[in-house]
This record gives C-alpha cells, sequence and structure tokens, in this order.
C-alpha cells in the first residue's frame, strides 16, 4: 500500500445473524474524498455515480493535509475527519449549496486515523496503536484528554494498520488489523496471544481472500479486502 | 525498535509483564500528564520545563496511587553516564538529580545493560507507601 498519498476509505458492514461481513475498499488515489470527483474520472463512472449522489468538491484550507482516514457526523451537524496524519477536523458548513466550510483542528498527535465515531459527547478513536476516547474537558474547542480504552492487540510497526467500525446496536465496536507486511503477520508469533487467537479465526481466511483483489496500476495500488468473521466473541477485547 | 530496525519485535512485552498505558490529559499549556499502570501501581508521569538563573533543567512528577505498600524498581537513566554521588548522575549532555527530601529511593544500582552492555543503566528501588504519594527528578540539560 503506498501510504504517501490519499486514499479514499469505505466500509460497509452487514450483519447476518451470526455471520459478520466486512467488505473493505482502501483506494489509494491522487486525492481524498472532498475530490471524489477524481475517482469516477479515473474509473469513467463520474456520470454514472451522480444518477445516484451528488459529487460536491469541497474546498480545502491551505496548508492543510486532509488525507482522510475516518467520518464521523456530530449531534450539531458538522462532519469530523480523522486524518492519516493524526488530526481530526471538524468541518462546519459541508452541506451549503456552495460549500465554503470552515476547519478547525480538535486534535493533533494521533497515528493513522482509520476509525471515527462520536458517543456520549466524546470521540472514539482508531489509530494504529490503541482505540482511544478523546473528549474535551475544559470546553475550549480543543481535545486535552487521551483515554487508552483498548491497545490489546500490540503494534509492531508501521503497516498493521488498524480500521475501527462504527458502534453496533449492543455498543460494541470492531477492529480490523492490517497484516504486518506483505503477505505476513506476526500473528504467527507466539508471544502475541491477541493476534493468535485473531489469527486461529481468520488471518487464513483474510489471507485467501485478500490475494486475487490486490493489482497494481501504474500509479495507484488498490487494495480490496473481503473477510467472514463467524463470531463476534473473536474479535472482543478487553478493556484496560 | 529503531529508525534502522523499525519493527519492534516484542510489541506486548510490557502488557504481558503487567504494565498498561492508559492514556494522558494536557493542561492550559499543553504540557501532558501521562497515565500508566504497573500491576496495582497507578502512576502519573508529567515534566515541566524550569528556567532557573540560565540552567535548563526539566522536573519530572511521578505521582503514584497505591492500594498498599510495595516496592518497584524504576529505570532513572540509561546511557554512557557516571556517578557523581548518591543522588548525582551525568552523562556528557544531561544531570539527574535526585532529591533527598520525601523520596521513596531506598536502593539505587548501575549495571550494563541486559541488551547493550556497553551502555548502563540507573535502576532505582522506590518503595512507595499505601495511597496517594510523589517523587521528582531533575534533568539538567549540559549541552
Amino acid at each position: 500500500m503506498n501510504c504517501s498519498s490519499s486514499r479514499l476509505f469505505r466500509l460497509g458492514v452487514d450483519l447476518f445473524g451470526n455471520s459478520f461481513c466486512i467488505w473493505f475498499a482502501t483506494t489509494v488515489l491522487a486525492t481524498a474524498l472532498v475530490r471524489a470527483e477524481d475517482v469516477g474520472e479515473r474509473w469513467g463512472t463520474e456520470e454514472r455515480e451522480r444518477e445516484f449522489y451528488p459529487i460536491v468538491n469541497i474546498p480545502l484550507p491551505k496548508d492543510t493535509v486532509i488525507e482522510a482516514g475516518a467520518f464521523a457526523v456530530l449531534p450539531d451537524g458538522r462532519i469530523a475527519v480523522g486524518t492519516r496524519h493524526g488530526e481530526i477536523y471538524l468541518i462546519d458548513g459541508i452541506d451549503a449549496g456552495k460549500p465554503a466550510p470552515s476547519f478547525h483542528r480538535f486534535a493533533s498527535g494521533l497515528d493513522e486515523i482509520f476509525g471515527l465515531t462520536w458517543q456520549d459527547g466524546a470521540f472514539r478513536v482508531t489509530q494504529s496503536c490503541e482505540v482511544t476516547r478523546l473528549s474535551d474537558s475544559n470546553g475550549d474547542g480543543v481535545a486535552d484528554r487521551f483515554e487508552t480504552i483498548s491497545d490489546a492487540w500490540g503494534y509492531a510497526n508501521y503497516h498493521e494498520y488498524a480500521f475501527g467500525s462504527k458502534l453496533d446496536a449492543a455498543g460494541n465496536q470492531f477492529v480490523a488489523l492490517g497484516l504486518s507486511e506483505s503477505y505476513y503477520s506476526n500473528a504467527r508469533r507466539k508471544d502475541n496471544r491477541v493476534r493468535q487467537r485473531l489469527a486461529k479465526s481468520w488471518w487464513d481466511r483474510i489471507r485467501r481472500a485478500r490475494l486475487p483483489f490486490l493489482h497494481r496500476e501504474s500509479r495507484t495500488m488498490e487494495l480490496f479486502v473481503q473477510f467472514e468473521i463467524r463470531s463476534t466473541k473473536q474479535l472482543s477485547w478487553s478493556s484496560c | 525498535m529503531t529508525k534502522e530496525a523499525p519493527t519492534n519485535p516484542n510489541p506486548l512485552y510490557p502488557k504481558n509483564v503487567g504494565y498498561q498505558f492508559r492514556g494522558y490529559y494536557l493542561d492550559e499549556q499543553s504540557v501532558p500528564t501521562f497515565q500508566y499502570r504497573s500491576g496495582t501501581l497507578e502512576i502519573e508521569d508529567r515534566t515541566i520545563a524550569i528556567d532557573d538563573g540560565g540552567t535548563q533543567q526539566l522536573k519530572r512528577i511521578l505521582r503514584f496511587e497505591s492500594p498498599e505498600p510495595q516496592t518497584v524498581w524504576f529505570r532513572a537513566f540509561v546511557g554512557d553516564f557516571s556517578r557523581e554521588s548518591d543522588r548525582v548522575y551525568r552523562s556528557d549532555r544531561l544531570r539527574l538529580t535526585i532529591p533527598v527530601t520525601e523520596s521513596p529511593v531506598t536502593e539505587s544500582k548501575v549495571r550494563p545493560l541486559p541488551d547493550d552492555p556497553k551502555r548502563l543503566e540507573l535502576v532505582l528501588r522506590l518503595q512507595v507507601p499505601q495511597g496517594e504519594s510523589t517523587m521528582e527528578f531533575l534533568y539538567e540539560l549540559l549541552k
């Protein structure tokens, strides 16, 4: 995966009884979602996409790097964006006919945000190393409390991305872990009990499923992963 | 885990020996206080800058909360350093001072690092009382 470029991250979750399917489409693109027309232009699907939903360009402020990895809608309608650089921006006015939104940096110092949801007045952020609860305790508009909810999986190197789902009806969250390297995972390590436990249930299935979808183009690389988890309990973790 | 070897060979080692990082919070100056747990010992770890008459110092404050009296070992210094006194150690870039007053330090050891014998580590034996307690270190920047 080329991590130096922006990416579009699509996550769909479907529940079928006790079977839980997650589709990941992580696409490295020249720009992020805010310039989604590039996707249609690249794939030749822009006009077809417009038949189903409007595509609007959102101007970005200068000197910001919005490599979007996760989104959340706040109760007041603002959009929160988590970035690969570990920042969270709150965007206001994104729904205007001709949007000229304001961007406010709510948090920084995190590590490749690929999961963002709002719960009880705080963000729940999935970053490479952990799931974190972020809150603004003094009301100045900037996060000042970063509470570790779980880091149970162990983070060995940069390629072990962590992708966090939204919360389900029972308040559970699911985290999918990237491989340690291409075609290799530290889940094989004897001392990594968490990743081993996960590996027993779906590591081989992931590896088989991902290969047919991996292909490379001249400047982009697309990775589609489909895997199935039979029991949601196998992805639970103990809170710290 | 270094730039040359970017993979942590055992990322769960701290957790498997009872250490748990719990997060951090920022004060009005955005100075972080890190929170972690070692066994049953809750720890808050904060470092602030002090400009003391031209000398640049960092004061590190450890705040403990323990359900019972217990002994822990704390690694306070690593590298190529020497001992100036029971309470003062220095390298060519840093001087560490362990304040005498109300210090829970009951023993100190300087020994080679197990995985890098050319470098030293200073480990301190702390007698942590039941309830809340604190200790401080001063790090003076020499360069």
